[in-house]
């Protein structure tokens, strides 16, 4: 496996497709086109680093010999050893999964706010305020 | 000099736009030098399917994360929270959530009340009617009858209040606790021809609705009619005295980075509580070998930031909680109050917080681990989504020398002017009263149906509230500006933003601030006109 294809499963393991109900997963974002290919390589050559290291702890030599279920575990091994970098390629593409318009309408989420039409909030019965205003004065004077 | 005026101030944001206001009544020349720019509200986030992009980016509150042409870096590493601000016409009010309660007519007297902090040289009663003005001006919705405040009249009715006030409300009142609309600097009414509020929800991207007073949209017109001349992308580089230091005007790089000058009989900074003492600390005095302003050694001193504790509670189905203003609900002033019993003095406000959208939530789910990766991630997505109410804890936080505002050796902005450094590390009293307040807040929503609750505390990127860096205070030895705003040391300087705090009390500042600011440049009014 290429570390483009090893990359991408990382982020389906992120967050998974649930194809069956039409969900992709994270591997649906193109972040080499969001990030630009500078960041992006520097990203997916940092993880393949990452997760060779480990490999070759487990006498596994080549990313491109790796299998999925494999890479799936080394994943995991990595993540807990690198922790703060497993969590901002996290960060990253949760926000840019959330931000995209088909994810979000397969996951009925509003593309909000609604400009210019707003939202309505219900007003309340201020009567529930009885009791605080009952108890008097609160505040302390000098 | 090239050019002269009557009064000069430096910032266009929440001070500095009521000053402008107050003093174009009396001063022919008044002249603002703002190094931001005029936003337009039709960019804002809010108007954008992808708005919680934009605001982490040009829009974010942090201007190390900004970056825009407006913006000076700040080395905030030595501190526990980060520093917010924005550099526009409007300054902070562009960003912020409209919560626009009063400080308490104890916080004006903290070291008679509780012998810490000092006491202002004024009372709540001598800013109540600035209060007053300055809500018709910015237009603040609420409830009248608040029992946590001497009487507060002719409000806008409440914002939406919706069922997670109804929810909070009903959690509050099992435990007899108090709780009331928030006050809100957010119109419920058409309002010289701003619109009402239509609940679009992230008011803290700007509102293009023109609803929340941001004071570009509400004292800035008035004051420009009344002659007042805004010059914006004006960068101030120091200020400048004569030999017995008595000011004379400032130095500023203009758009196209010339360094340009202008006099004047008056000099106001209104830059907050990090852009103040930074100008101060830029500028050389002509009598004594410290910066300008600064013999009793405390510019840029005893800086407060209201340090932020977070609860969030999960509530088992959905309840639209994402819905509406952020910041904008209820508040709760039950623990406001020193009562030595809980283990410190003075005390906190409960804001209750609507719930963040979509990216907001994933990435804060992912990062605290409430969300999780693979099989389980959506299926937790949808459990938190409009399904959580947050209550942050805002803790009035005590002045302490070793919490200040240094010159940065190295760091410079654009114009190669030096960059402020931050030092601060939260109290000991405050880290009690914080972790008393998560307790309390857990404990309300616990009482309110909440399945679970997470905390957190306190919160790195929180730093909006920058109070106390110029000291306001009658001994000269141990304040930087007297009792009218002006420089013990320099004649005719004033500062009129939240720098001059002597205490931060337990409330989001911007309606203390421009009460404030009224005031005080009132002071300057009748003070001149007499001489």
């Amino acid at each position: 496996m290429n570390k483009d294809l090893a990359f991408s499963i990382l982020l389906d393991t992120i967050i998974p497709p649930k194809l069956e109900i039409g969900i992709k997963g994270g591997s649906s974002i193109d972040l080499e086109e969001i990030l630009g290919k500078k960041e992006y390589t520097m990203i997916t050559d940092k993880f393949s680093s990452l997760i060779i290291e480990t490999a070759n702890e487990n006498n596994i030599r080549d990313l491109e010999l790796m299998s999925i279920e494999n890479l799936q575990k080394i994943i995991q091994k990595t993540k807990i050893k690198n922790f703060r970098f497993f969590n901002h390629i996290a960060s990253i593409i949760s926000e840019f999964y959330y931000l995209n318009k088909e994810n979000r309408q397969a996951l009925n989420l509003k593309t909000l706010p609604p400009f210019p039409e707003g939202n309505i909030i219900e007003d309340i019965d201020l009567t529930i305020l009885e009791p605080v205003f009952n108890r008097g004065k609160i505040y302390r004077e000098p | 000099m090239q050019d002269s005026c009557d009064v000069l101030i430096v910032g266009a944001g929440a001070s500095g736009a009521a000053s402008a206001w107050n003093l174009s009544k009396h001063f022919k020349k008044v002249v603002c030098l703002e190094q931001g720019t005029w936003t337009d509200p039709s960019k804002y986030p809010s108007t954008k399917e992808d708005w919680e992009f934009h605001r982490t980016r040009e829009y974010s509150p942090f201007p190390n994360e900004r970056n825009l042409p407006s913006d000076y870096p700040i080395n905030d590493q030595e501190s526990q929270i980060s520093i917010a601000n924005y550099n526009a016409v409007g300054g902070s009010t562009i960003l912020y959530s409209g919560h626009f309660p009063r400080m308490h007519p104890s916080d004006f007297s903290t070291y008679s009340l509780d012998n810490v902090g000092s006491d202002w040289p004024f009372q709540y009663q001598d800013l109540e009617k600035y209060y007053n003005l300055n809500d018709q001006m910015m237009g603040v919705s609420g409830l009248e009858g608040d029992p946590a405040y001497p009487e507060i009249t002719n409000l806008l009715p409440p914002i939406g209040l919706g069922s997670i006030a109804e929810i909070m409300g009903n959690g509050f009142n099992k435990l007899g606790w108090h709780w009331w609309p928030s006050y809100s600097a957010i119109l419920t009414r058409e309002k010289n021809g701003r619109a009402r509020c239509i609940n679009l929800g992230p008011c803290n991207s700007g509102c293009p609705q023109g609803a929340k007073g941001s004071v570009d949209i509400t004292y800035w017109p008035e004051a420009i009619r009344n002659g007042v001349k805004l010059i914006t992308e004006a960068r101030v580089k120091e200020v400048i005295t004569d030999q017995n230091d008595k000011v004379k005007g400032v130095v500023y790089f203009d758009k196209n980075g010339k360094k340009c000058s202008l006099s004047a009989m008056i000099v106001i900074l209104a830059c907050n509580g990090v852009g103040t003492p930074r100008i101060l600390l830029n500028s050389k005095s002509n009598v004594s070998d410290s910066s300008l302003g600064n013999r009793s050694g405390l510019v840029g001193k005893n800086l407060m930031l209201h340090p932020l504790g977070f609860v969030e509670g999960v509530f088992d189905r959905n309840i639209n909680s994402h819905i509406g203003p952020h910041g904008c609900c209820i508040q709760s002033q039950e623990f406001y109050e020193t009562n030595l019993e809980r283990g410190f003095k003075r005390g906190f406000t409960m804001q209750i917080l609507r719930a963040p959208g979509a990216v907001e939530l994933a990435i804060s789910g992912i990062q605290r681990r409430t969300i999780p990766w693979g099989e389980n991630h959506h299926g937790s997505f949808k459990t938190f989504m409009g399904s959580t109410i947050g209550i942050s804890i805002i803790c009035e936080d005590l002045p302490d020398e070793s919490n200040q505002v240094l010159l940065d050796k190295t760091l410079c902005d654009s114009h190669g002017i030096p960059a402020p450094k931050i030092i601060y590390k939260m109290g000991n009293n405050t880290k009690k009263m914080m972790s008393y307040g998560i307790d309390r807040a857990k404990e309300v929503l616990t009482q309110s149906g909440a399945s679970k609750t997470y905390s957190f505390g306190p919160v790195r990127k929180t730093g909006w509230h920058l109070m106390g860096t110029t000291k306001m205070g009658l001994d000269p030895r141990n304040s930087v500006v007297n009792q009218d705003g002006m420089c013990h040391d320099v004649k005719n300087l004033y500062v009129v933003d939240s720098s001059i705090f002597p205490t931060s009390g337990g409330v989001n500042p911007t309606s203390t601030i421009q009460a404030v600011s009224l005031y005080l440049t009132d002071k300057i009014v009748r003070r001149n006109l007499q001489t």
